[in-house]
């Protein structure tokens, strides 16, 4: 699941447990020869959204999430990923 | 609402303004009280609605152009940048506005620190105002 396409965000809840936020959009565009302005057009978002959620400096909204992982006919839980320290 | 509705709402803003602006002048001059300000104001006003329907003829040049300029509106990381930098605005200018509370008092100009510290108060209780809006809303 988690390669070199995958970034990681790190989340520190108020618990202070750390929770990584992995996602595969990078590595999903990749597999199916998406451009990210395609992505981005397919979504409702620009281009610069996606370059931002590629790199892990922002976390998709739960919409946001579920319309990418429809584009790529996947649960959203394939896409984003979600790993306690 | 529909986003070719919301620019056409926005054409009609522009027009208002061009006929506030025109209103501004003809009545300045008209009551010949030669007020500056408000000619000038009105002149301002009427090239902010001639600005407004450039940029309506822009976005409506056809379906690309709209739908382009509906996503950089709508877009959810522009709408958290802006909500963020209105956010920070918020807190520096209040900040500020304290600062300049206490120098104005240590130079003992009260009545500019009274009032200050009034426009203080009033943005302590819009804030106030709108997070018990949002609290019920969300």
């Amino acid at each position: 699941m988690v390669n070199e396409y995958t970034v990681n965000v790190k989340l520190t809840l108020l618990s202070a447990e750390v929770i990584f936020l992995y996602n595969r959009i990078r590595a999903l565009r990749k597999e199916n020869k998406v451009t990210q302005d395609e992505l981005a057009g397919a979504v409702g978002v620009t281009r610069q959204t996606i370059i931002s959620l590629e790199n892990g400096k922002y976390n998709a909204s739960l919409q946001l999430a579920h319309k990418i992982s429809k584009y790529f006919d996947m649960k959203i839980e394939d896409v984003f990923i979600f790993e306690e320290d | 609402m529909d986003y070719k509705k919301k620019l056409k709402s926005r054409l009609n803003i522009a027009i208002i303004y061009i006929a506030l602006g025109i209103m501004m002048i003809v009545g300045s001059s008209a009551t010949k009280t030669d007020n500056d300000f408000i000619s000038s104001f009105g002149f301002v006003i009427i090239i902010m609605g001639f600005v407004r329907i450039r940029n309506y003829r822009m976005i409506t040049k056809n379906d690309d152009t709209i739908r382009k300029q509906e996503i950089i509106e709508t877009d959810e990381r522009n709408i958290t940048i802006q909500s963020k930098a209105k956010s920070a605005t918020f807190s520096i200018y209040t900040l500020l506005l304290a600062t300049a509370v206490i120098v104005l008092s240590l130079f003992n100009m009260r009545e500019a620190a009274k009032w200050i510290s009034y426009s203080v108060l009033l943005l302590v209780v819009i804030y106030w105002i709108c997070y018990l809006v949002y609290q019920k809303k969300l």
